[in-house]
Formats: C-alpha cells, structure tokens, sequence
C-alpha cells in the first residue's frame, strides 16, 4: 500500500458517512481545467510535490494565497538574496476607525494599528511556488484578502486581537485541524499520540517520483480538506472570515485570468486545502478598507516557526523538517539529527558513546517498523533518543535530552532580507549601528546572547546607549538585568539580549519619528515629556533615560521641566520618583561628567515637596497605600545615609500625618517609620498597638492594621523591638473577645507573613519566650482537631486575599 | 485441541499459569494471523506482540474443523508508544530495563512480554541481597562433581544459560536488588552473549542463540541504593512505566484485574464500577496530595499503586464474600483501605484520618456512597 494511499484510507475510515460525497466533491474539483493544489504551510513533502507540480505544469500564471498588498514583494520573494526564513510584514493604520475598533469613548485613543506577519521558509510550498513559476517564466498573482479587512465589524464576528498576529495559519490544515474531531478520530484510529504523528505518518512518507504518485498525494491531501469542510459548520466560515477572503480569491482568479487572457488550463492555483472547496459562482468580493498601510519584508527565524513559539500554524522542529526537505537519504539525514542531538547532550554534560548514537538510529528504524512506517518520523527517533540514553523517568532524568531534542529540531537561524527591498533609513541605522558596534549577532540567531558592559570603556557606552535607545523605542531586544545582586554595578549592565520577528516592525512603525535610532530616540523622548507636563516621577525616569541614552541636548531640556514639575506636582509618590530618580542621575553623573551642581539642588527640592506631600497620604485608599509606604521607606533610608538632607522636615510630617491619619494601617506605618528613623522608641510602637487592648471593640478591631502598617515598614525596629511589639500582641489578643479575634486575626496573620523568614522566626522566639517555650516549639506544626483545622483554613483564605490586595497594590 | 487442554490441566492444578499458559489461546490465534515476519527464536512478530498487550480485537483461530473467535484482552494500560519501545528493544541489541514505582505493572509487563516472544515467562531470576553469580551463571552438582568431576552433566545451568541454548528471555526481577558485583555479572553476558565456563576444558562456553535477550525490572524507589555501574547502564535500554495518569484508565486497570482475580478465586461476587469509581479516587486523591475539588490534603509515605487499588478490591470482595452478605460496598472498601495505606510508617494513619474527616465526611454528606464509607473508615481508625 502506498503512503497515499494509506491516507485516503484512514480518512475514509474516520468519516462515520458521506464518504463517497466528499470523493465526488474532491474529484470534480481535481478534474477542472484550472490545477487546484493544496498545501499545508512548511511541509517539505508537500513542496516537493509543488516545485515538481510546477515544473511539469509550466504555469503562465499561478494564484498563490497570500497577502494581495504584497504582491509588489514578488520579486523579492524570488530573489537569491532573500534567504529564508523571512516573513511579509503588513502594518495597517486604521486612520479613520473604518474597521470601529478605536474606543468611542477615548477621545485621545491613537488610530487601530493591526500588523500581521506571513512567514515563510525553505520548505515553505508558497515560496517554492513563486520561485519556481518565475523561474520557468510564469507570473504569480496574490489573491488573499489583506488581514486588516477580514476585521470589518460584523455581527456576531469572531474578532481577533489588534495587538499583531502572525497570520499565516488562517487557511493552514494545520490549524483548522487543531480542534476538528475528524483529524482526532484518524489519530485515534491510526493509535498515533498525536496530530502531527498522524500527518507525518500520512503525508510526510511520500517517496519523490512519477506525476502518477504526485496526483495521487495531491488526491490524499484534497480527500482530507474535503472532509475537514464538510465537518466545519457553514456558519463559522462567515463569522472567522473565511468566506470574505475566498469571495476576494476567486473574484481575483475570475478577473486576472480575464484580463490577461490566460486559458485555465495554464493556470494553476495553490492555497491551503480548505479553500480548494470555495464556492466558484461566489465572487462578491469584500471592499478592503482605507488606511495607512505598510508592507514589507523582514527577517523570521525558526524558533518563531516552531509551535512552541505560539505560531498557530507552526511546526514541532523546523530545523528537522528543513533536513527532510533537503537531504535526499533518510538514513542520512537520521543520522545527522542523531547526532546533532547527542553532541549537544554530551556539551550539556551528559555521558554519550558512539554506540547510543547507533543503537539510537537502529531502535528509530524498529519503531518505524513496528509503527508501519516506511521511515522513521520525528517521533520515531525521539521515543529512540529517550529509550536509548534516558536511564531513568524522562520526566526527572531526560531535561538535558528533551533540551538538545528541541534545541536541535527547532534551530536558530535568522533569515536576511534582499538589499533590494526597501528598507527604512531608521531600520537601515539599526542594521549599521549594530554592525558598527559588533553586536550583529543578535539579528543572526534566534536565541539568547549575553552582552556584559562595563560603561566606562567608551565602546561599552556606545554599545548601552543604542540598547537602551532601542529599549526606550519599544524595540524587543531582550532585557536588562535591573536588580542587584548579579554583579551588577552603577558601571556594569548585563543584557540579555535575544532577536524576535517583531524588532524591526517594532522600528518601522518607529520610522516617523526619525532616520536614525539617535533622532527617534529623541523625538519620542520629546513627545513624552510633553505628554508628562508637570508629573514629577514620570519627567525624573525620562531624564533618567535621557542619560542612559546618552542624548545630551534632551537632557538640559528635561532638567529644565523637572524643576517646574517638582515645583507643581503634589503627589508624594510621584515627587519621591523624582527625588529616587535624580539619586540615580547624580551618582552616574558623578563618574560621567563629574557632579552636577544642578542636579543636587533638584534633588533636594524633590525632597523638601515630597516631605510636605506626606499630609497628602493621610486619606489614601487602600490600593495606593503600598506605594505611599515605599515612598517613606525611600525618603527615611535617604535621612539616615544623608546628613545633608533635612531630616526635622521628613519627622516632622510623618508625626503630623500620624496623628491625622484616619487610616489605622497608616498609622502603624507612620510610627514604624518614626521608629526606623530613631525619632520615636519602639515602645512607644508597642504601646500605641497595646492601647487597642483598651478600647471599644471597633478600636480593638483596628490593632491588626495597625500591626500591619508597623511591620510593613519595620527592619530594625524588629531587630530591636520584637519583644515590646509581642508582649503589646500578647495584651491585645487576651483582652478581645472571640469573635472580635475572629476579625482581626486575618490581617494580623497576613502582616506577620509579608515578614521574611528571619524576621519571623525572631518574632516566634519572642513568643516562646514569653509562654516559656522554645522558638523550635513554637515553629513546630500544631496538632490540632478537625474542626480546628478547618477554622485555621478559614483565617489563612481570608490572610491570602489580604496579601493578595497588598501585592495588587503594590503593582498598580 | 491440545493447548486448550493443558490450559485446563493447569487451571485445575495451579493457583496461578503462566502468562503462556493462561494465554494461550490469545498467543496462538496472533500467530495463526501473524502475516510479518518474526525475528529469530521470537513465537511472533513485534506487531503481533504488541497487539497481544495491548489488545482490544478479535481474531479467528481454527480448532479442528471450526473456526472460534478470540478476544485479545489489553494486559497493560497506559502509553502504548511505552510497550512498542519496549519491544523494539529487545529485538536489538540492548537489553531491557522496566523501571518505575512499586506496582506499576512491571513484572506483569515483563511476564506477558516474555511469554508472547519467547513462549515462556518462567526463566527468572528474582535480585535481592543474597542472589549470588552463581544463581546469575551456573552452579554445579557439588556431590557429582566430587565423585565425577566437572562435566556439562554435572552443571546445573541457571535461568540465563537456559534462555541463552534456547534464544529465549531471560526475567530478572528487582535487578537492583543485587549488590553490583553481582548485577556486573550480567555485563559480558550482555556484551559477550556468552557465558566462560572455566571448569570445563573442553566445552568451556555456552553462546546465546539468536533471540536471546534480558528483560529486567528495578523500583525507582530503590534508586541509590545499588544503581547500575556504567558499564551495565550502557547495555539496558530503560523505560519507565509511570503511575497511571488519568482515572478512566485506573479504573479500567482496577475493573479487569480485580475480575480476572475474582474468577481465579472463584468468588462469585463483582466490584460494581461505582464502588471502583470510589476505590480508584480516594487513591488517587491521597496519592496526589490533593482531591478533585482542589482541596490539599496530605499524602502518605506508601506509593498507593494501582497494584494496591486492586489489593483492597480483592480484600474487599473475599471479606464480602466470607464474612459479609457477598456484596461489595463503600464499607467494605473503608475497612480494607487501613492496612493499605498504613504500612511502614504509623504517620500515614493520620493522613488517612486527615482525608476521612476533612473530604469522605463533607462528601459523606450528600452522597449515600460516601456516607458509608465515611462511617465504616471512620470506626476501622479508631
């Protein structure tokens, strides 16, 4: 039995009925003048059998689905020079809100922008078809409806996200296959674990050979599409836009074939399976909607083909099926991905012989055997790998296995994309400063490259102010490593920098801004502090990055609106921002350009304004009180490293605020800072925590606030005050009634555990102490009835959601 | 026909056939329609092994002049893709380790393997401390041998030499058992595939036929304790049988087995599927640390195996059936859980106690099945 023929069978036997329909649909569509393939994006088999297609065909014209707005990329699709994998990138600016996707009631909402990608790669059968047709004189027309027009409201639509899609997948098998319960009734039937098990198995076997066996594979695949329509409710295919778009397709055909003259029969159509079954009479095409559109090419990589990536209509291992397309043994391309994956096992520390390699490859041959395959398939040769050098649960001992197994299968390149296509000045700077500052690397590969600087050495500097330029454009590059503790210092940056298909989109849609990343830079550092006006923290980060980003000229502007914004902003947290901000800029001025006389006077006002802000914070509510309580934690460890700044003036309105703040928890934290900065002794902390114990019960209700402003600011007052703080619980807990406890214990418990570990077990040594126990006692778990139990589990639920509204808090 | 006859010779005399003898009639009638061709010394093809694990057909096999249908029974739940690769491996050059958790099937595995490829299950070596090379090789007749000397007769060959004349597999069961001195007996056998008989001059090696292959088993509870050298790793190809994933699959694992030891015991009761639906829960969920509606509960230090599962059912029906009404309820299944639960460590009563009060007496409470096993688990914990 041939491989297609295997196919045509397992579908036939997953179809419960109408399979003589769907052969006579399939066989009518087969045998019209006009040569209808179907295809699955980046099968290397279904490429094949287009690229030998074409080549007996000799097509004068060829339909291809793919994005009409690209059809001036035709040639550069063709070119040499173009090496895959690359993508049509379309940016779309819904300027006049055609599309009624802009929020109706935001009257400053920037205008819709929807991009989309359409990747391609070696084995791509799109690809294939347009080099292949051009190379044997034919032309190539696109006939797919631009994305952004499948997008037009309509009721009851399936609408999609703005933010950008890679788009491929809309008429690809594979994704419309995901869910259909036909494609899981094969792999039932067939015993495969999986879909792809099951395509690769059916589809993915075919020897290269006569047009007999080719029209047959092309049957195979139609037979399948067939029936995946047929079990598609009509009704979606309106709503997920499937129809519009092959109302735009077959009106093109009609028109194209039309007005060049060409006879069907020297045309030839190649699209995805499902759109093989469009209905001929239907040609009402949609009218594409008008707007700012851009479109071009731009570099893709394997990962971002890989499933794994998210990339609906990906594949499991580009690198492997890129082997299968091009490499004519499959005993040797086996092989070679054998030993591409043990290599990388054995850099990764795992202990492999030659003789795995062998026993590998012989155990994939067997399992394909068994599994009644002609050769091995992906799946062969993973189950090989892990039954041949897993000793022991795959799950615990195969992570450097599965890690080499998806590494190798899924590669790294970057494509290039021809010097003929036009490429934006901005994205042209990018591609020379890279070069300039031998970072290329990172637009060769799809995967992690580590870049330490050290920003004193000049060429280190120049290479931090383009990453953080790109940074502040928006670019995805990677990231920065901005806490402490990884050896970074006020002179070190360590990135961690990684490419993805969505850089250089990021700076075209940059590109109005300016021609080079420098002038972008800027002009969107402009734009911000416009927008910003007189909020303090936000114009402070800006000259921040105005620094980082090494653009000197902004730089005194910024400096400039700073003072005026300290000067009108009332908000403390944004005015400690400020204060934090202009720390960070004095201390890299420091090395830079020596001090800046003007930036410690900034500074020190920032401090004065935030100081008199306090009484500002008083009212807070709930979910901006954990930033006004890191802005205290800030200013307070400010005063007691810095003399020079006024620390009467910081006291004096932290006392004020605590005693008008209506705000138990606020209370607690004011004299928990009071207390940190060594104005206030921590038994008078204690007392004011004790006193609840006195008062009526709604007073008595607040000490678990109250506790939890104190030790949500407490560091030293613990160190040194735990046992005053316990004893004053202790007085609390034993003068309230059950139900008052009932309340108050939640909060009190999630304040104890925001603490960290030391900090805890200091407490509970204290609370041994005080019941004559040990700390170990204490820490120890309790042994309680069932219904006790149950009541702990209560409390802990309602400690959770506490915590959780904190850390919501502190997000925001 | 003369195997459906032995069959039944064997059924009256032993407790428990071989897995060759008690299937016999599922291995000829693969055979009969075996259309691929079978490696040397194998009774069947590597497809038609598989299919006898992992059934789920019907096969016509002609006794005398009429053709009857047999059922091919699924003797091993799980990962299907899990047995093929055991398969492959012992069609090739490597031997085969099955590990995982205590009574995850292993040495059923092991034993229906053997007996659908070598047509017998019964060439064991069982590891513990004490298994010596001897066991591992061969032994002599010491009282012959002092009266005769060494000769071929006076050698007593162990199960490997007998697998290795016959191409056959050898079982070795709970391999690392064995302290390595002795597992590294097994490392020419499995290079060399020959076993040096030193005493012998003139006829001083047994070579294995083609065929011949070893199918071991190690608990992945005892991993450290004496892992394989280097060497003997390189030769076994592991695959790990993991604890059953989903609870459609236990519960079709608990459901048969339990029958077809139901049957052997000629108990006439049945565990009805809503008693195992409960057994195979309160497994898994004191197994998983956690119940189906999200609640964390602690688990034991016992593995609760579905091995296990079908212990208490067992029980469950022979306390039903002697000392009951002959019926299985979710009381009987209560008083059986204790004993499987609590083992080495008294801790594991009150994680039992724990999932009895805080789960089975809330569910208890709309559910009349769980009501009386609530009931009962709690009087048996008292």
């Amino acid at each position: 039995m041939t491989t297609e023929g295997t196919a045509e069978r397992s579908i036939a036997e997953a179809l419960t009925d109408d399979a003589d329909a769907i052969r006579a649909q399939v066989d009518a569509v087969l045998s019209e003048e006009l040569h209808w393939f179907p295809v699955r994006h980046h099968s290397p088999t279904v490429a094949h059998a287009v690229r030998d297609t074409i080549r007996a065909r000799k097509p004068k014209l060829l339909f291809l689905e793919a994005p009409a707005e690209a059809q001036h990329l035709v040639p550069h699709l063709a070119d040499s020079g173009t090496k895959p994998p690359i993508a049509i990138y379309s940016s779309f600016r819904d300027d006049d809100d055609v599309l009624g996707l802009r929020d109706p009631e935001d009257d400053r909402a920037e205008p819709t922008r929807i991009p989309s990608w359409y990747p391609m790669t070696h084995y791509s059968p799109e690809l294939i078809a347009i080099r292949e047709t051009l190379r044997a004189g034919g032309e190539v027309v696109f006939m797919d409806l631009p994305h952004w027009a499948t997008m037009v409201r309509r009721e009851g639509a399936i609408q999609e996200p703005t933010s950008g899609r890679t788009v491929p997948g809309r008429s690809a098998l594979h994704e419309l296959v995901g869910s259909r319960e036909l494609s899981e009734r094969m792999s039932r039937t067939a015993g495969h674990r999986t879909w792809d098990e099951t395509w690769d198995t059916l589809f993915e076997q075919q020897r290269r050979g006569s047009s007999d066996a080719i029209e047959a594979y092309r049957r195979a695949i139609a037979v399948y599409c067939a029936a995946i329509r047929a079990s598609t409710p009509p009704e979606t295919l309106e709503l997920d836009g499937t129809l519009p778009r092959e109302r735009h397709m077959m009106a093109t055909i009609d028109r194209e074939l039309t007005e060049r003259s060409v006879d069907p029969g020297d045309a030839m159509v190649v699209c995805g399976g499902f759109h093989l079954f469009l209905d001929r009479a239907d040609t009402n095409a949609p009218t594409i909607p008008d707007g700012t559109v851009h479109t071009t090419l731009v570099p893709h990589s394997y990962p971002r083909l890989g499933q794994l990536s998210g990339y609906a209509a990906g594949n499991r291992a580009p690198a492997w099926y890129r082997r299968l397309f091009e490499g004519k043994d499959p005993d040797a391309i086996l092989l070679e991905h054998v030993v591409a994956i043990l290599g990388r096992a054995r850099r990764k520390g795992m202990r492999l012989a030659a003789a795995d390699t062998l026993a590998v490859v012989h155990h994939a041959h067997l399992l394909a055997q068994l599994r009644g395959r002609r050769v091995p398939i992906l799946d062969d040769v993973h189950d090989a790998i892990i039954t041949c050098c897993c000793k022991g649960d795959p799950a615990l001992e195969g992570g450097r296995l599965f890690e080499a197994m998806h590494h190798v299968g899924t590669g790294t390149r970057v494509g290039q994309v021809a010097a003929g296509v036009g490429r934006l000045p901005l994205v042209r700077d990018f591609r020379s400063e890279l070069e300039r500052l031998e970072l290329s690397e990172l637009v060769e590969h799809d995967e992690v490259l580590k870049v330490d600087l050290d920003v004193r050495e000049p060429a280190d500097a120049e290479r931090s102010a383009l990453l953080h330029r790109l940074r502040h454009l928006g670019a995805p590059i990677g990231h920065l490593r901005e806490k402490a503790g990884f050896g970074q210092t006020l002179f070190q940056e360590k990135w961690r920098l990684r490419w993805t298909p969505e850089l250089e989109p990021a700076l075209v849609e940059k590109s109005l801004l300016g021609d080079t990343v420098e002038a972008a830079a800027t002009v969107q550092t402009r734009e911000a502090l416009d927008r910003l006006g007189h909020d303090a923290g936000g114009v402070a980060r800006q000259l921040l990055d105005a620094v980082r980003m090494a653009l000197p000229t902004l730089f005194r502007d910024a400096e400039t609106q700073l003072g005026e914004a300290i000067d009108h902003d009332e908000r403390f947290a944004s005015l400690v921002d400020a204060f934090v901000a202009l720390g960070h800029l004095g201390r890299r001025a420091s090395y830079r350009e020596g001090s800046d006389a003007e930036l410690g006077v900034l500074r020190e006002r920032a401090y004065a304004r935030a100081s008199f802000a306090i009484a500002g914070t008083v009212a807070l509510p709930d979910e901006e009180q954990p930033a006004a309580i890191e802005g205290l934690e800030a200013l307070a460890d400010a005063i007691l490293q810095e003399d020079a700044l006024d620390a009467d003036l910081f006291v004096t309105n932290v006392r004020s605020a605590a005693d008008n703040t209506p705000s138990a928890y606020l209370r607690g934290a004011y004299l928990g800072i009071l207390a940190e900065v060594r104005q206030l002794p921590v038994d008078d902390v204690a007392d004011a925590l004790a006193a609840h114990a006195h008062g009526p019960e709604e007073v008595q209700l607040e000490a678990g606030d109250f506790l939890g402003g104190v030790l949500a600011v407490s560091r030293a007052t613990l160190m040194v005050g735990a046992r005053a703080l316990v004893a004053a619980v202790d007085e609390v807990l034993r003068a309230v009634q059950r139900e008052t406890f009932l309340t108050m214990a939640p909060r009190m418990r999630a304040a104890i555990e925001e603490l960290r570990e030391t900090q805890k077990n200091l407490l509970a040594d204290e609370v041994g102490r005080l019941y004559g126990e040990s700390g170990d006692d204490i820490r120890q778990e309790l042994s309680l009835s069932t219904e006790a139990a149950a009541l702990l589990s209560e409390l802990d639920a309602e400690a959770a959601r506490i915590m959780d509204a904190w850390h919501l808090g502190r997000q925001r | 026909m003369a195997t459906k006859k032995k069959k039944a010779d064997e059924e009256e005399s032993v407790l428990r056939a071989p897995a060759e003898i008690e299937f016999a009639e599922q291995i000829e009638a693969l055979a009969a329609n075996d259309s691929d061709a079978a490696p040397p010394s194998w009774k069947l093809s590597p497809r038609a092994v598989l299919r006898y694990v992992t059934g789920g057909e019907t096969l016509p096999l002609k006794v005398g002049k009429k053709t009857e249908e047999v059922a091919i029974t699924r003797k091993f739940f799980g990962d299907d893709g899990l047995v093929e690769r055991a398969i492959v491996t012992l069609a090739s050059e490597r031997a085969l380790l099955l590990v995982g958790e205590p009574g995850t099937g292993k040495s059923w595995l092991s034993e229906h393997l053997a007996a659908a490829i070598a047509g017998d299950s019964t060439l064991v070596i069982q590891g513990t401390a004490g298994t010596t090379e001897d066991q591992i090789k061969y032994s002599w007749n010491v009282a012959r041998v002092i009266a005769e000397g060494p000769t071929p007769e006076n050698m007593i060959p162990s199960p490997t030499m007998v697998a290795m004349k016959r191409g056959g597999l050898l079982r070795f069961e709970e391999i690392t058992r064995c302290v390595p001195d002795v597992q590294d007996a097994l490392v020419s056998i499995l290079s060399d595939k020959a076993i040096a008989i030193p005493e012998l001059p003139g006829a001083n090696r047994v070579e294995a036929r083609p065929g011949f292959n070893v199918i071991a088993t190690a608990n992945s509870r005892d991993q450290g304790v004496n892992d394989l050298s280097a060497a003997l790793k390189r030769r076994f190809n592991y695959v790990h049988i993991p604890i059953v994933g989903d609870k459609k699959t236990e519960m079709a694992i608990v459901e048969q087995r339990s029958k077809e030891l139901l049957e052997r015991y000629a108990i006439p009761a049945t565990v009805e599927t809503p008693i195992i639906d409960l057994l195979t829960t309160v497994f898994r969920e004191i197994r998983a640390g956690k119940t189906t509606d999200g609640v964390s509960i602690k688990s034991p230090s016992t593995t609760l195996s579905t091995a296990e599962a079908i212990g208490v059912a067992l029980d469950a029906a022979l306390h039903a059936r002697f000392f009951g009404d002959g019926k299985v309820g979710p009381e009987s299944i209560a008083r059986q859980l204790v004993g499987s639960v609590v083992k080495e460590d008294l801790g594991d009563l009150k994680v039992l106690k724990e999932y009895v009060a805080l789960v089975a007496r809330k569910r208890g409470k709309g559910d009349k099945a769980w009501k009386a096993f609530s009931d009962e688990a709690d009087k048996a914990l008292r």
